[in-house]
């Protein structure tokens, strides 16, 4: 073949098709980074689903105990004290509830290259859900307050919540661990310095770090 | 130089390709049989829950929500998942389910017997149509009920009657949620099987003090009442003893009574029919909602009225859309007969087009009215001249109206005792010649020879000339307009030779405000009668 054909061909080969290639390793890497983050709204969608939920949790079950109370003609000290030991549990849920939505509030865009982040948010919130499951486990006592359709509802759309969190961590883990692997490929990982792509942190199960929630019983 | 060209070429597709292997991900099992075009099962009962017969019942009745409301309902039993929860959504995106139904719609229900556990897993574009908390209301205030005793297949099915009735009631409110999301985000809710633990009455308890009342339609408001209130007793006052036997071995889940509840808040009683005796009673609800099934009652010794519930269960049955019609298959053993004076406002007709082999949908009489020519027996069309007949004295046009012992016979009948009667023995007849009757009685002629005629005449059934009244629905527009049953109707619109399919178009073809006109014989007199047609009554569609 003739000397211009060549260098056409030398052109293509050497020049145009790398860049190609760049271009396309680069989308990738912006297409997988953006279902990290679009995964990431899914869980933080599903536990702001999950603290919207305190308030109705809360209501209905003060509202239960102003029932027992005035109308129980006699409170025996066992019952009386198990009432106290849940207007607590429920000062505490409220408590946590509001530090919880104070936290998401002031956070604009989380930082998910920092594992610590993750591990704090991840406690925050396991506590408030640590909360909420000791309600729903006293309010098995109360076999009126456990039968009415209400608690029925509410506990069905809690439980639901805890479920859509669990499949939306699983998927954030499953797109961070598809971003993550395709940084460190070797087309990938020449792209990757290039766009400043960092590497995400997973979400851990809370190992050992997670604090005890006391409720006293007396 | 060419060399280097063609070897950088070689790499540069090299690594395009092991790229891409590596952005590949695997097929799975699944996806394979998908591509092959396996179909996958509705019903996939590893536990082995469910008898054949009402796995392939439960198959039939998915399919059917599959084709109408493009639901792909599947069911899944298997012992001892590890996480139902996890199993269940990772089964759920796996095999795809809702891939059948065309906008990705799709339930999973998984039953684990050995770690008591069930789960109905909802797809995204479901969520709105079944929340969580609806989910746990069908589970354990239907499933669970019949799990309870041991019914597994029942308590299956009757949910998916509930689910159907959902989605029938979200179709019309347009709450399907257009989302293009296919999977499952883990949306759906658990239960307890507790698959034959025992009757539990938690939640459909109540005490028996609902007496039965002075009127048929207090002891109705009692029913109701008391199904608002979840009281699932058999025992109670207001129903029937045989009513009572039948329903000690059926299971009221709570879902069941409150969708009872609801469905008849919208149901008018048009009618409260009673019998001569004014022992028995109907009421029955207008047809504007075709769910509302007729209701039977009877008057015990005390005076009371009481719920009739076996003949209403037993002779009635639902369709789709939970229409109620006539089931002709249980119409002798379910003792509706006695029940009919209630139910003549009604026709009942297989609609055109359904597949109804035994089934009477009711239908609202045109007008209000049931009226038909009357056989008034035969009339003598040919004679001959010197046949036998002719020779007793009957002539041409002559209408016999009894024959023997028979009144208003059929012509099979006469011909038949024609060439039986022994010769010899008297015939009685009464003829109608005209405007006058007679009486004439003569001896039967021998057996003819071969080849000739015994009593050589011609004749065939004659009815009535007009049509008459047999019966009118008291509110109806023939009431209306004055007809009483009995009535000969000798004019009707204008037209004097009115037959019953005049009568019948002229019914379509009136509007509200027309004027309806007719002139009857009524006890040898002419009435003109007249009257304004109102609106026609809306029946429910039939599906």
């Amino acid at each position: 073949m003739n000397s211009t054909l060549s260098t056409l061909l030398a052109v293509a080969v050497f020049l145009i098709l790398p860049l190609l290639g760049g271009v396309f390793l680069y989308n990738n890497l912006v297409n997988k980074e953006e279902q990290v983050f679009s995964t990431w709204a899914q869980v933080e969608s599903n536990y702001q689903r999950r603290a919207d939920l305190i308030p109705n949790l809360v209501k209905t079950v003060s509202a239960y105990l102003e029932h027992e109370r005035s109308t129980l003609q006699e409170v025996t000290e066992a019952r009386r004290g198990d009432g106290e030991a849940i207007e607590r549990l429920i000062q505490e849920l409220q408590q946590a509830h509001t530090e919880i939505q104070q936290a998401t509030d002031t956070s604009t865009a989380p930082d998910l290259a920092d594992p610590a982040f993750l591990q704090s948010f991840d406690r925050a919130q396991n506590r408030l859900g640590r909360l909420v499951g000791r309600l729903l486990v006293t309010v098995e006592d109360y076999p009126n307050l456990r039968a009415s359709d209400q608690m029925l509802a509410l506990q069905a759309q809690l439980e639901g919540t805890e479920n859509r969190i669990n499949v939306a961590r699983l998927g954030f883990n499953q797109s961070v661990e598809a971003f993550n692997r395709s940084i460190r490929v070797i087309p990938g990982s020449l792209m990757a310095s290039l766009g400043n792509f960092k590497r995400k942190a997973y979400f851990k199960a809370d190992n050992g770090a997670s604090e005890a929630v006391q409720v006293d019983f007396q | 130089m060419r060399l280097v060209v063609l070897s950088a070429l070689l790499i540069v597709v090299a690594s395009y390709a092991a790229y891409g292997y590596i952005e590949s991900s695997n097929l799975t099992l699944d996806e394979l049989k998908q591509q092959v075009g396996l179909e996958p099962k509705l019903v996939d009962d590893r536990a082995d829950l469910l008898p054949q017969a009402d796995e392939e019942y439960i198959t039939e009745y998915h399919r059917m929500l599959l084709r109408r409301f493009d639901i792909d309902y599947r069911i899944l039993t298997d012992n001892n998942l590890p996480n139902i929860n996890r199993f269940a959504w990772e089964r759920f995106n796996d095999e795809k389910v809702g891939s059948e139904s065309e906008q990705g719609r799709g339930l999973l229900l998984v039953i684990d017997p050995e770690q008591n556990q069930l789960r109905i897993e909802v797809s995204a574009g479901l969520e709105s149509v079944y929340p969580d908390a609806f989910v746990a209301y069908l589970e354990n205030r239907q499933m669970v009920p019949f799990f309870n005793r041991g019914r597994v297949a029942d308590g299956i099915f009757a949910t998916s009657e509930l689910i159907r009735i959902r989605a029938m009631e979200a179709q019309e409110g347009l709450e399907f949620d257009p989302s293009s999301i296919r999977m499952s985000q883990g949306a759906g809710a658990n239960a307890t099987a507790g698959i034959d633990a025992g009757r539990d009455t938690t939640f459909t308890q109540g005490k028996p003090d609902v007496p039965a009342a002075d009127t048929p339609e207090e002891t109705y408001r009692r029913f109701f009442e008391s199904l608002a209130n979840r009281n699932g007793r058999w025992d109670l006052d207001i129903f029937t003893p045989a009513t009572k036997q039948h329903m000690k071995g059926m299971i009221s889940s709570a879902a069941q009574m409150d969708h009872g509840v609801k469905t008849y808040r919208n149901c008018m009683i048009e009618h409260a029919t009673y019998n001569e005796e004014r022992t028995l009673a109907v009421l029955a609800h207008s047809l504007s909602n075709r769910a509302c099934d007729p209701f039977f009652l009877e008057k015990g010794e005390d005076g009371k009225w009481r719920l009739d519930l076996k003949t209403v269960g037993t002779a009635l049955g639902h369709t789709f859309g939970n229409i109620w019609y006539i089931d002709y298959r249980r119409y002798a053993l379910s003792g509706i007969e006695r029940y009919e004076f209630g139910l003549r406002h009604l026709v009942f007709r297989r609609p055109k087009g359904e597949q109804f082999e035994h089934q009477g949908i009711p239908y609202y009489r045109s007008y209000g009215m049931q009226a038909n020519y009357v056989d008034e027996g035969i009339r003598i069309v040919r004679l001959a001249s010197d046949g036998f007949m002719a020779r007793q004295g009957f002539r041409q046009g002559d209408l016999i109206v009894q024959w023997e012992s028979e009144l208003f016979p059929h012509q099979n009948y006469v011909s038949r005792r024609m060439s039986s009667v022994r010769p010899g023995l008297d015939i009685h007849t009464r003829v109608r010649r005209g405007d006058t009757y007679f009486s004439k009685t003569f001896k039967a002629p021998p057996h003819p020879p071969k080849g000739e005629y015994r009593f050589n005449v011609t004749f065939h059934s004659a009815s009535s000339a007009v049509p008459q009244v047999h019966y009118i629905e008291p509110g109806g527009l023939a009431d209306k307009l004055g007809l009483q049953p009995g009535d000969y109707i000798v004019g009707w619109q204008g037209n004097e030779k009115a037959d019953g399919r005049f009568i019948q178009q002229t019914y379509r073809q009136l509007q509200p405000g027309d004027e309806l006109t007719a002139r009857v014989y009524r006890d040898g007199q002419v009435l003109d009668l007249s009257t304004q047609a109102g609106e026609k009554r809306k029946m429910g569609q039939v599906q």
